[in-house]
């Protein structure tokens, strides 16, 4: 009998040690995490970039506690709806996303799941539905978003004070983009209080692009003297054609991306891409450490000037020190 | 009632009153929690229930009431049915605690293990004692599994910690007060142990409490000092930071002469102002009487139509009336949340010192937030505003929540913006009425690590000298009680009558004396017990000689032999160095020897010894017929040495008589000095009485043998004369046999006859 109560207290004992060890074992273990990256529009995916390495500084290391997988949509609002049912499918821990098509098919992609959503390249995270507030976005979706939408107007101050003079700007845009739609009236306004006439060409693809503009071309009179871009993908896809028009032309082209000033536009004043991957990936952290998205702020990203002295040199723009001095980089 | 009955009765009741103890004690625990409940419940939580409660209140409330009936059942001996609900009592709440709260699996398994094994083994009946095992090896299971689980609605409550540390003191009170009870109830070397725990740890404790105390309090001012440095190095470059902003924006009037440019020039110069940095969301120029002349945002461009006028405006009047730059007080961006402040600075006409315009800055605070990132360490630091939201801190999401502070009025520990215990001191920044406040606070961990190290230190010296005071109390206890558990178990042995037991003396001390003298008093008894035997069988004996010599005298009518054997067994039976019979001559006025043992006696004999009454202790003892004892302590008179017994140390002469006439003396000689003992003169006496008897009729048989022969013989001369035919033939006849009966040589009879007689 007492050999028996010896044993059963061993028993007991080595439950209490189990119970002692699982205690241990509730410590955050270490769990490698699975981000799918959703590209909206290849131009913003320098958004991963500082997404990855800001992630680097906080100790996830690609490939053993983090791994990403990219995908493409190139701006294909089927593909994006594709791609986020398969980041969904697979279960990944996080999705990221670029533009705001990409962020409505993560959107509803996720919508019944409990993965969470990081949007990029975001005008209007209220207006589009992504998020019911900044402060509290209620949902699974949190993110970075872009000032208002009247900052594209802004772009028309400062075209002003670098070309004075510019009486017609040319705006192409997708009728379809409901953010390109609705970020003309913006645009509107800022030119108007220079006295500037905004010329539209809803065009909804690339050949209707290529089309509008040959026809253009063949007119006496362009009937524009500046170009801006449109924050869709059918601008951001077409950056070459629109900045090549304008260059032969001898137009200024406003950029919207970094891609178009890239291809040749005259200056950029936007959001820095790199910076807002890196504020999404501080949000990331935040939520592998057991935040919710819905008690994650929306941040609001930086605007930034830059302006390339290459191409205003050879469209023969002499631009003002006061506006290289209000830069924050200029390409020389 | 047996002794054992009594002892079980005696037990029971015992158990039956520590039972009682225990579910009032857990009834009043139970009561205890109900009240903390409550006071969380209400006091705290400001009248929310959360899960724990819902769950622990009533367990709680349970706990007391399901105590309380199982005090009465066990008053009203229904013991089994009181324990078990008793069991249950203990067994289930930290259960139901480890259900519904975070990381509480251990401590609530350690509660269980505690005091089910206490009740187990100080209540219950060993018969249920199995079941009762299979109850707390289930709830222990109940709890792993709960643990391994993990279940999201359990609670990660606060109160946790604290809890745990009541727990943890419940449960060394319990263990205590097991360990005290079993001393009181152990043996001397439990008490010895216990004792010598108790002497040493609780000095140590309390001396271990002080240090830790005395370290606490010296350490937490000088974490709250640390941390109100930090807050002062922060609160001093935020200021300098938003001083600068005021410099920058005095700086545009100062240097480049803002108030004398054009209107195109101030647009250009702001514009620059705004783009080049982050720092302001937007700028306004007004003129003297407060219209807008120029009106710049980061992200809008604002048409004429749009300028209004500010005249009215704090930003505006403010400024103008003090002349001096106006701060206004922290707003947020609608859509983003961000906080902002404007700042207006007046500009004045040199010469007129004319207000010829204001410069509006609406400056963003997320720029402050970089200063709070760079704090970098363990600890935050960040800025609230007069309504204690905060505006400025190291992560955004807190900022952009709109989080509000309650923070005391002192640098104290205290709950931090997360709620944890942290260290926190403020620093007042008062930039021209606008108040701010840097608050640094580090989580109390981190603050009092020092504390913690030396709590540790402290704890572990503590666990080192309990082990050291187990280990020496126990090797002393040892040391100490082996020789009295020794002892305890040879009188134990004595006890059962093995008197041959001795106890070890190994020491010089108190229980080596106790030893010794235990084994002298052993050896005492020993040797009384032995001379008790002997005594005992030296008395069987000198009764069996006492016998023996009856019987044989009874048998014996020979007065020679019977003398001779009585004094042989005597001797031999006494062990006397010498043993004699006087008998008086026939003239009753000598004393002759009549038997007497050895050698001397044999002399003695021989020479036919012979000694007149009145002389010696023989003669005395005739003369007055009373024993005469001589030896070296009665010295009695008249004592004569005899040459042939030169070992002769005392003497009995005992009278051999019948009432007042004396036959004889029967005389004993020892070799000891000490005599004779009184049962042996007792016996002596008794023999010398036998004797008497015995030689009187040895003397009457003798007599009256010669009486019968001397009668026979006359009657046969008689009937040989009757046969005689003539005179002269009987009287040949007669004379013949009277001759040869009395041994005559010659034997003749004479007759004188007168004359006429004829034959």
């Amino acid at each position: 009998m007492k050999i028996k109560y010896k044993t059963s207290w061993i028993l007991l004992a080595v439950l209490l040690v189990a119970v002692a060890l699982n205690g241990c074992t509730t410590e955050p273990e270490e769990h490698s995490y699975r981000v799918g990256l959703l590209s909206g529009v290849d131009s913003f995916n320098s958004v991963f970039d500082g997404f990855k390495s800001k992630m680097a500084e906080f100790s996830y290391i690609e490939g053993e506690t983090i791994s990403y997988e990219l995908q493409t949509a190139g701006g294909d609002s089927e593909k994006m709806a594709q791609i986020a049912e398969k980041f969904v499918a697979d279960e990944v821990d996080l999705i990221l996303t670029t533009t705001t098509g990409a962020a409505k098919a993560a959107q509803a992609a996720t919508a019944g799941t409990d993965i969470p959503v990081i949007f990029a390249i975001i005008q209007d995270p209220v207006g589009v539905g992504l998020v019911d507030t900044f402060s509290s976005p209620g949902g699974n979706l949190t993110g970075v978003a872009r000032p208002p939408a009247t900052y594209l107007g802004k772009r028309v101050d400062f075209l002003n004070q670098m070309v004075p003079g510019v009486q017609n700007l040319l705006v192409i845009y997708d009728p379809d983009y409901s953010i390109a739609a609705s970020s003309v009236p913006a645009v509107k306004d800022g030119a108007a209080s220079f006295g500037i006439e905004l010329v539209e060409i809803p065009a909804k693809s690339q050949d209707e692009i290529i089309a509008e503009l040959a026809r253009i071309a063949q007119n006496e009179s362009l009937g524009f003297d500046a170009m801006q871009f449109m924050p869709d993908p059918l601008n951001s896809n077409s950056a070459e054609i629109i900045v090549d028009f304008g260059n032969q032309h001898g137009l200024p082209v406003v950029a919207h991306t970094k891609g178009q000033l890239n291809a040749g536009a005259l200056f950029l004043y936007a959001d820095d891409n790199s910076a807002t991957g890196k504020i999404a990936a501080t949000l990331a952290d935040k939520i592998f450490n057991g935040s919710e998205p819905a008690n994650l702020p929306v941040e609001t990203s930086d605007l930034f000037l830059t302006v390339d002295l290459n191409v205003a040199t050879s469209l023969g723009i002499e631009i003002p020190d006061e506006v290289l001095r209000a830069a924050d980089e200029i390409i020389n | 009632m047996s002794g054992s009955d009594h002892q079980q009765y005696s037990e029971n009741r015992r158990q039956k009153r520590l039972a009682m103890w225990m579910a009032g004690i857990f009834a009043a625990v139970g009561m205890g929690f109900f009240g903390l409940g409550n006071y969380i419940v209400y006091q705290i939580q400001a009248g929310v229930f959360d899960l724990a409660d819902i769950v622990l209140m009533p367990a709680a409330f349970l706990m007391l009431v399901f105590g309380l009936i199982s005090n009465r059942l066990i008053k009203r001996d229904r013991y089994e049915l009181g324990v078990w609900i008793l069991y249950f009592v203990v067994v289930l709440p930290p259960v139901a605690a480890a259900f519904v709260m975070e990381a509480f699996g251990l401590i609530a398994a350690i509660y269980l293990l505690v005091f089910a094994s206490l009740i187990i083994y100080q209540v219950m009946q060993k018969s249920a004692r199995r079941i009762a095992f299979v109850a707390a090896g289930v709830a222990l299971l109940a709890i792993l599994a709960v643990e391994l689980w993990n279940p999201s609605f359990r609670m990660d409550a606060t109160i946790v910690p604290n809890f745990s540390f009541m727990m943890m003191g419940l449960m060394i009170i319990g263990t205590l007060a097991y360990f005290v009870r079993q001393a009181w109830r152990g043996n001397v070397r439990t008490k010895l142990i216990v004792s010598f725990l108790l002497v040493t740890i609780v000095p140590m404790v309390i001396v271990g409490l002080i240090v830790a105390f005395r370290t606490y309090s010296l350490q937490v001012p000088q974490a709250l000092e640390i941390q109100s440095q930090v807050a002062r190095r922060v609160a001093g470059e935020v200021e300098n930071f938003i001083r600068e902003r005021e410099n920058e924006l005095l700086s545009l009037t100062e240097i480049r002469g803002l108030e004398e440019l054009t209107l195109q020039e101030q647009e250009a110069l702001l514009t620059i102002l705004i783009s080049a940095q982050n720092l302001y969301e937007g700028l306004v120029l007004l003129d003297g009487d407060g219209q807008e002349l120029i009106r710049l945002s980061q992200i809008k461009v604002f048409s004429d139509d749009e300028l209004v006028s500010r005249a009215g405006a704090e930003e505006y009047e403010a400024p103008k009336d003090s002349e001096e730059t106006y701060f206004g007080s922290v707003t947020f961006d609608e859509a983003s949340g961000e906080p902002l402040m404007l700042i207006s600075v007046p500009l004045f006409d040199l010469r007129s010192g004319k207000l010829t315009n204001v410069l509006v800055a609406n400056f963003r605070f997320k720029t402050v937030w970089d200063i709070m990132a760079k704090e970098e360490g363990a600890g935050s630091v960040y800025l609230i505003d007069r309504s204690a939201r905060v505006i400025a801190h190291a992560n955004p999401t807190v900022v952009l929540q709109g989080t509000k502070v309650d923070l005391p009025s002192s640098n104290s520990f205290t709950a931090g913006l997360d709620g944890s215990n942290v260290a926190l001191a403020r620093e007042r920044i008062d930039i021209n009425d606008q108040i701010f406040d840097v608050v640094a606070e580090l989580p109390s961990t981190e603050a009092l690590r020092l504390e913690g190290r030396n709590l540790l230190i402290t704890l572990i010296i503590v666990v080192v000298m309990i082990a050291a005071a187990t280990m020496f109390g126990t090797f002393a206890a040892r040391l100490l009680t082996t020789p009295i558990s020794e002892l305890a178990d040879v009188a134990q042995a004595i006890s059962e009558g093995d008197l041959n037991r001795e106890a070890e003396v190994v020491s010089t001390d108190e229980i080596g004396t106790l030893a010794a003298a235990f084994n002298t008093m052993t050896a005492q008894m020993r040797d009384l017990i032995a001379s008790l035997e002997r005594q005992v069988a030296d008395r069987t004996r000198a009764l069996e000689t006492s016998s023996e010599v009856s019987r044989r005298l009874s048998t014996i009518l020979d007065q020679d032999q019977l003398v001779s054997e009585v004094v042989e067994q005597l001797q031999s039976a006494f062990g006397f160095y010498h043993a004699q019979i006087y008998l008086f001559d026939e003239a009753g006025q000598n004393l002759v020897m009549a038997g007497g043992t050895g050698e001397a006696g044999a002399q003695m004999l021989a020479d036919g010894h012979s000694l007149p009454v009145g002389k010696g202790l023989v003669g005395q003892a005739a003369q007055t017929n009373l024993m005469v004892h001589y030896s070296a302590e009665t010295r009695v008179t008249g004592w004569l040495p005899n040459p042939l017994l030169p070992e002769t140390k005392a003497e009995l002469a005992v009278p051999i008589s019948i009432g007042q006439e004396v036959l004889g003396v029967l005389d004993v000689q020892h070799d000891a000095p000490s005599g004779f003992a009184g049962q042996d003169v007792e016996l002596i006496q008794a023999i010398a009485s036998q004797v008497a008897i015995a030689v009187q009729n040895a003397r009457a048989y003798t007599q009256a043998r010669k009486q019968a022969q001397r009668e026979a013989t006359i009657a046969a001369i008689g009937s040989r004369i009757q046969n005689a035919v003539s005179v002269d033939d009987a009287l040949q006849i007669a004379i013949s046999e009277l001759g040869q009966a009395l041994g005559a040589k010659v034997s003749q009879v004479e007759l004188n006859l007168p004359e006429n007689i004829d034959l």
